[in-house]
């Protein structure tokens, strides 16, 4: 008995060194918060069981009374650090249901009966230390540990229900320990002469506790005498100490284990946040490239759309280019540019792209759907919210039959007036974001820039007409109309020298005369020629140039020569094009006044340069030349220097007299895929 | 005290403490029903009626194990003219039956409003009709500790005062568990809670006056009373249970001065009302044992006179 009191007491001053040693390493777990009373308990109930070896073991009745004492002090107190430790290990760890709330409630009147019968049962003749035994076991040890054995049990079944499978068996063992320890330490009791152990464990104590007289045997339920001290060493062999012992083991055990395993989830848990940190790191970082790239795509975009506005590319190009562009980076399957009409009544699809096709519509589209016409009119952006009924995503997409589920809408403002809208399609399972919709503003400023520059350039190119007719206007004035005046006094001239009779002199004037009205038929032609060329090449400027070339070829009776090593289409801008149109013009004409030269010679080819590509038109002649500080005051030779470097081109001059002179003009081109389209905004 | 004699006790506490928690819930429902509305008021008060109603059914099962015979409890009524243990037993049915209608009047939202409140005035006097058949069947006169209106008295102030600490602990309980399952009415309940605390727990330490007044008449009534049995009664009083008689006033003083305590510190402290559970509970629990003491000191120091 003595080893068995000795184990029993280091068993569970053990437990209490675990679980205060486990405690001072802290930890996270909910459990820490308890382990101080299950230390507290461990450490008062090995005391106890200690308590009870030395005085099996025979001390003096002095030590013992003392002993006795403190035994009376310790138990209740282990008792009732069980019964919080315990009660936080089924409440705190894990929420529980809410209608537990309820629990305490209902069981306040037992309870308030089973202490008062307690603490009516201190008044037998018992000594107190039995009352205070028994009390400490059916009031602490027996709740504690069945709470303590259902906590664990719940631990063991949410353990098992996360995967760890191994702290979930430990927990189990745990609970059974603790139920186990519920019923050999809280269930059995000492012999004394009252309820409830006087009923089913000891009905030998027959006697009125509070009268001392004899009672007949009282059976109620027939549970009398089936579990007591004396059965438990009759049916096993073993005394209840034994088999408290056991239960101390067992609760020492799966407790230290499971703290140990505690802290190995808790670690596992450490390594699983650092993992997840990590990946979410990374994820980050991935996200953070993803958008990157996705700022570099729209980046590029945006300033490729600048370069070529700078570049005063068409307009058409520019837009097309847009929607194409902004369609893909938007991953949408639909992209639009609406315009007003002129009465602002109505607005018309121009310019759209799709999976399949990025093009300008030919015939101008009505746009139905409400939302596009309301954020045109209202001038406000819109995008989904995952809320509209389907009709009003109706009418989106032109040219395919596909429904989609979002779309974004931002207004083209010019000058504070709205003047149309870009619009997004697409299916996705999230609408599009706050920041596509700034993309897609970005855009829409782009569409409003590439707008204001055709029109820009249709006005530079009117201004170039005006220029020129102004130009053809002076050459009339400077030319026919000189002419004009001269022959008028000519004419005077020969009516004086008919009526004096002179028929030589006559003569002479009348050639003179015939030269200056074949001069003045040339300036005329040839403005004609000029103001045919320049207003209209619908045909397109290789063709113009040609046909050009071959009427003055007629009217000044000289062979002009024309190669074309770039083909067709030059690939200069429209603005471009009028320029050098008119700086042939004015070499020509260069060279029909001032040249008398009998050959000309026009060549016109592409050259590769770093940055760019450049039409060199070269225009030659043999005649008879000039000095280059001559020409310094020539005003047109400088009108063609600044018609060549209004579009970023050069002109150079070299002339030998006697030998002709050689113009050459270069003249950037536009980047490849460029046509030269007749922009729908300029027409 | 074996299990027969406790199921005595067990019946009268229980009793008392559904009729004392019922009236009290009528009280605030008065109180508060003008300001509150019926339908507000009621769904506060719908599980505390219904623990009522369980406390009614788990006290009856409870008495029957005081009887020989329990199959045959039900033949007691038919002494009802002559016989106030008829009585009780009428007036505990008649007040499980009407509280249990009324609970099923809540339960099932039927509009009847003034039956409702009818029948809630009508079942709290079936328990008080109880309560004082109970009281009068121990006033026998071959009882000298029992046969003095102090058993009434003392009844009363024990059906109102546990009435009052569970009713406390209960719609506190109550709160959490609507807080916890977030429903609309814990607002309610938590100011209906802050509302009637302060008279209801003034009610109490009125009720404990008039407890220590009562019970200390009664020993003054032993005392100088000039029979064998009285002086035996105080002489197990003072001698075999005067701990426990101690003990007794000192739970129920302390119960409701702990609780009035707590409430006072909680509302300087402007803590919110559900913290008050774990004090409302512990005080309910010592006021609970004190009463159940009250009533084991009540058996234990009668002297029956005669045979």
């Amino acid at each position: 008995m003595l080893i068995i009191y000795f184990l029993y007491g280091l068993f569970f001053g053990g437990l209490g060194l675990a679980a205060y040693l486990q405690y001072r390493r802290g930890g996270d777990l909910p459990l820490t918060k308890q382990l101080p009373w299950l230390a507290a308990f461990g450490f008062t109930y090995g005391t106890a069981g200690w308590i009870d070896m030395f005085l099996t073991s025979g001390v003096s009745q002095d030590l013992a009374n003392l002993l006795n004492l403190i035994r009376v002090v310790l138990q209740p107190t282990s008792g009732l650090l069980l019964l919080i430790f315990g009660w936080g290990i089924l409440t705190h760890l894990t929420p529980l249901p809410s209608w537990t709330v309820f629990i305490p409630g209902v069981l306040i009147v037992p309870i308030a009966f089973a202490i008062t019968y307690a603490l009516t049962t201190f008044i037998t003749p018992s000594p107190i230390e039995i009352p205070i035994d028994i009390w400490s076991r059916y009031l602490f040890y027996l709740p504690g540990s069945i709470m303590a054995g259902f906590g664990f049990l719940r631990q063991s079944r949410i353990q098992g229900h996360l995967g760890y499978h191994d702290v979930s068996s430990l927990m189990l063992g745990a609970s059974l320990a603790f139920l186990f320890e519920a019923f050999v330490v809280g269930l059995i009791v000492p012999a004394a002469p009252y309820g409830p152990a006087s009923y089913y464990n000891y009905n030998r104590v027959t006697y009125n506790a509070f009268a001392g007289e004899q009672l007949n045997l009282y059976r109620p339920f027939g549970l009398t005498s089936w579990l007591d001290y004396e059965r438990v060493l009759e049916a096993t062999g073993l005394p209840i100490q034994f088999w408290r012992l056991i239960s101390a083991v067992a609760v020492t055990f799966f407790v230290v284990r499971g703290l140990d395993v505690f802290e190995a989830m808790r670690k596992r848990r450490l390594i699983a946040l650092q993992t997840e940190r990590d990946r979410a790191r990374e994820s980050a970082l991935e996200t953070q490239i993803v958008a990157r790239q996705t700022a570099e795509s729209w980046t590029a975009a945006l300033v490729s759309i600048s370069r070529k506005v700078a570049e005063l590319d068409d307009v058409d190009n520019i837009l097309l280019y847009i929607v194409e562009s902004a369609r893909k980076l938007l991953k949408s399957r639909f992209m639009g540019i609406g315009i007003l009409n002129e009465e602002r009544a109505c607005l018309e699809l121009k310019w759209y792209s799709n999976d399949f096709s990025t093009k300008m519509v030919d015939s101008p589209l009505k746009v139905t759907n409400l939302l596009v016409q309301n954020a045109v009119q209202t001038g406000q952006s819109y995008r989904s919210q995952e809320n509209e009924p389907p009709e009003f995503l109706k009418d989106i997409c032109f040219f395919e039959e596909e429904p989609v589920n979002k779309i974004a809408v931002v207004p083209l403002k010019l000058d504070n007036a709205s003047i149309g809208g870009i619009w997004i399609a697409g299916n996705g399972e999230k609408p599009y974001s706050e920041t596509d919709q700034i993309w897609l503003e970005c855009m829409a400023d782009q569409v409003v820039i590439a707008i204001k520059h055709g029109l820009m350039t249709s006005q530079l190119q009117s201004l170039s007409v005006i220029e020129e007719r102004a130009r053809i206007a002076r050459e009339m004035h400077d030319g026919l109309a000189q002419v004009l005046g001269y022959l008028n006094l000519q004419v005077q001239t020969l009516e004086a020298l008919q009526e004096q009779g002179k028929q030589e002199a006559f003569l002479e004037e009348l050639r003179n005369m015939r030269k200056s009205i074949q001069l003045a038929h040339a300036d005329v032609r040839e403005n004609i020629l000029s103001l045919r060329t320049t207003l209209a090449h619908k045909k397109g400027l290789v063709p113009a140039i040609i046909e050009y070339l071959d009427e003055f070829s007629i009217q000044t009776a000289m062979e002009v020569e024309f190669d074309n090593q770039a083909g067709d289409d030059l690939n200069l801008s429209s603005i471009a094009e009028v320029q050098l149109v008119c700086i042939l013009q004015e070499a020509l004409t260069n060279i029909r006044k001032h040249a008398e030269a009998s050959q000309v010679s026009v060549s016109v080819s592409e050259e590769n340069g770093m940055e760019a590509d450049y039409i060199s038109v070269s225009i030659l002649d043999d005649g008879i030349g000039f000095t280059l500080s001559e020409s310094k005051r020539s005003f047109g030779l400088q009108t063609m220097h600044e018609r060549a470097h209004s579009v970023n081109g050069s002109l150079l001059v070299e002339s030998i007299p006697g030998k002709g002179t050689r113009v050459w003009c270069k003249l950037p081109c536009l980047p490849q895929e460029k046509l030269g389209k007749k922009s729908v905004l300029l027409s | 005290m074996n299990v027969r004699e406790w199921a005595l006790p067990v019946y009268t506490i229980l009793m008392q403490l559904a009729t004392g928690a019922l009236t009290v819930i009528w009280l605030v429902r008065s109180r508060f029903i003008s300001k509150f509305g019926q339908e507000k008021i009621d769904l506060v008060f719908e599980n505390s009626i219904l623990v009522v109603f369980f406390t009614i059914g788990v006290a009856m099962v409870g008495s029957h194990f005081h009887l020989s015979k329990p199959y045959l409890s039900l033949l007691a009524v038919l002494n009802l003219p002559t016989s106030w243990l008829s009585r009780e037993i009428t007036f505990t049915i008649l007040f499980f039956l009407s509280v249990g209608l009324l609970w099923f009047i809540q339960w099932r939202k039927i509009e009847t409003h003034l039956w409702k409140t009818i029948l809630g005035w009508l079942a709290i006097l079936f328990g008080w009709a109880n309560l004082y058949s109970m009281a009068i069947i121990y006033m026998l006169p071959t009882q000298l500790a029992w046969d003095t209106p102090i058993t009434i008295i003392s009844f009363v102030c024990t059906a109102l005062l546990i009435g009052i600490m569970a009713l406390t602990t209960l719609l506190i309980m109550d709160l959490k568990y609507s807080e916890l399952r977030s429903l609309r009415k814990a607002r309610l309940q938590a100011l209906l809670i802050r509302k009637s605390l302060g008279w209801i727990i003034g009610a109490a330490c009125l009720i404990v006056v008039f407890q220590i007044t009562a019970n200390l008449f009664l020993i003054l009534l032993l005392n100088y009373s000039s029979l064998e049995t009285a002086r035996i009664s105080i002489l197990l009083l003072t001698r075999l249970y005067p701990v426990l008689f101690g003990l007794r006033l000192v739970l129920i003083v302390g119960g409701v001065g702990g609780l009035s305590l707590a409430i006072y510190l909680y509302a300087r402290d402007q803590k919110p009302v559900r913290d008050l559970l774990l004090p409302t509970y512990i005080t309910c629990l010592l006021v609970m044992v004190g009463e159940i003491l009250g009533r084991f000191l009540f058996y234990a120091i009668h002297v029956r006179i005669g045979i």
